[in-house]
């Protein structure tokens, strides 16, 4: 069984570097968690795809992420990165991360109790604003196939209980370098040695993200809650553009367009500032 | 001599990938004068407070300094140093 998340839904400017996608699934915004499963379905029906359309949060992240044999990271922030490490060091299941930016990817995987995990590398995430985005420097995306070939490859050895060397890989399609570096536990590591796993206990409130590269902003409440989209939308339809189905409420405002989801997250395009987003939910949406 | 190798992503800020420098002591003199030589590197290699960069990992002949003294670990003519950059995107 392959359990696929993701917040995000299909856009346009996906197709071009994420394979699993069409333009249908554009028209109907689907959530790619759900078109990726439905692919995959179609390639190989014999295998078993659960698509989970949530955002990964401390409150949700031991349930999504319990119950599998390995976790491939394909994540975009470190925020979720630090959220997975604790998650699978505390429930003892390994995971791979992989990283890509402009012409260089990085994978790793960390294996609880055996290899250096992510704060062992890094203990705390940068100051906010200092990395490098691929709103800044893109991403190439024969670098995202060739990363991810790397993670895939360790992930089948993994599975299949073969040996493998443990490091750190660093592929540069600029200088056509492959370096690697074995990385050792940190004996003081906070999360892998002393058990201190604060990304899975913390956070409050209404989470704002930017999306890299694009005017969307993504809302996240801090509980789990259940919206019926189509009694929301009866409301706002007397004076505003409203699309519904059972998934997704669209809503069309003058400077921005929300996308709202049953468990409450939402996407606000059109506007890249993460206060106004949150503001635009509180009057249409929370109220 | 030691060799030093960067990441591509501050190829641009240093003219090169794969620079060499004499007379260095430990790691974080070179990350001083490396930040000395190509001053647009600073932002890149030092935090705020002036200290290295938390997704930064630098290695010396394949050892990453965990294993080693940290940033106080000495250098040899010889040595290799490899700079990493973790990466946030995907």
């Amino acid at each position: 069984m392959l359990r696929l998340i993701d917040r995000d839904i299909v856009e346009e400017h996906n197709l071009s570097t994420q394979m699993l996608y069409d333009e249908c699934d554009v028209s109907d915004v689907v959530p790619k968690s759900i078109a990726a499963a439905r692919h995959l379905s179609a390639i190989n029906s014999n295998s078993t795809f659960e698509a989970q359309a949530a955002e990964l949060t401390p409150a949700n992240a031991a349930k999504l992420l319990g119950g599998v044999d390995l976790i491939l990271d394909a994540t975009d922030n470190f925020e979720a990165r630090f959220l997975i490490n604790d998650v699978a060091l505390s429930l003892d299941i390994p995971w791979i991360y992989t990283g890509a930016l402009a012409y260089t990817g990085l994978c790793m995987p960390i294996i609880p109790g055996k290899t250096a995990c992510l704060r062992c590398l890094m203990e705390e995430p940068p100051e906010a604003g200092k990395l490098p985005t691929c709103e800044n420097v893109g991403v190439w995306l024969p670098m995202v196939q060739a990363i991810v070939a790397v993670g895939t490859t360790y992930a089948l050895r993994m599975l299949t209980g073969q040996p493998s060397e443990i490091a750190l890989h660093e592929l540069d399609f600029q200088t056509w370098q492959w370096r690697k570096v074995q990385v050792a536990r940190r004996v003081d590591c906070p999360a892998c040695e002393q058990r201190n796993f604060k990304f899975l206990q913390g956070q409050t409130g209404m989470q704002a993200t930017k999306l890299c590269g694009r005017d969307m902003v993504h809302l996240s409440p801090e509980m789990e809650v259940h919206i019926n989209l189509r009694v929301l939308a009866n409301k706002l339809a007397a004076d505003l553009l409203v699309k519904v189905s059972e998934d997704l409420l669209q809503l069309h405002l003058p400077e921005a367009e929300i996308y709202l989801f049953p468990d409450g997250r939402a996407f606000v395009k059109g506007i890249s500032d993460t206060t106004r987003a949150r503001a635009l939910y509180n009057r249409y949406i929370s109220s | 001599m030691i060799k030093v190798k960067l990441p591509s992503a501050y190829q641009k800020l240093a003219a090169s990938h794969h620079i060499e420098l004499n007379g260095m002591t430990n790691v974080r003199h070179l990350l001083s004068v490396l930040c000395e030589r190509f001053p647009q590197l600073t932002d890149e290699l030092l935090d705020s407070a002036g200290q290295p960069e938390l997704n930064l990992l630098i290695s010396i002949n394949g050892e990453p300094l965990s294993n080693l003294q940290g940033w106080d670990t000495n250098l040899m003519d010889g040595d290799e140093v490899d700079l990493y950059l973790l990466l946030a995107g995907g």
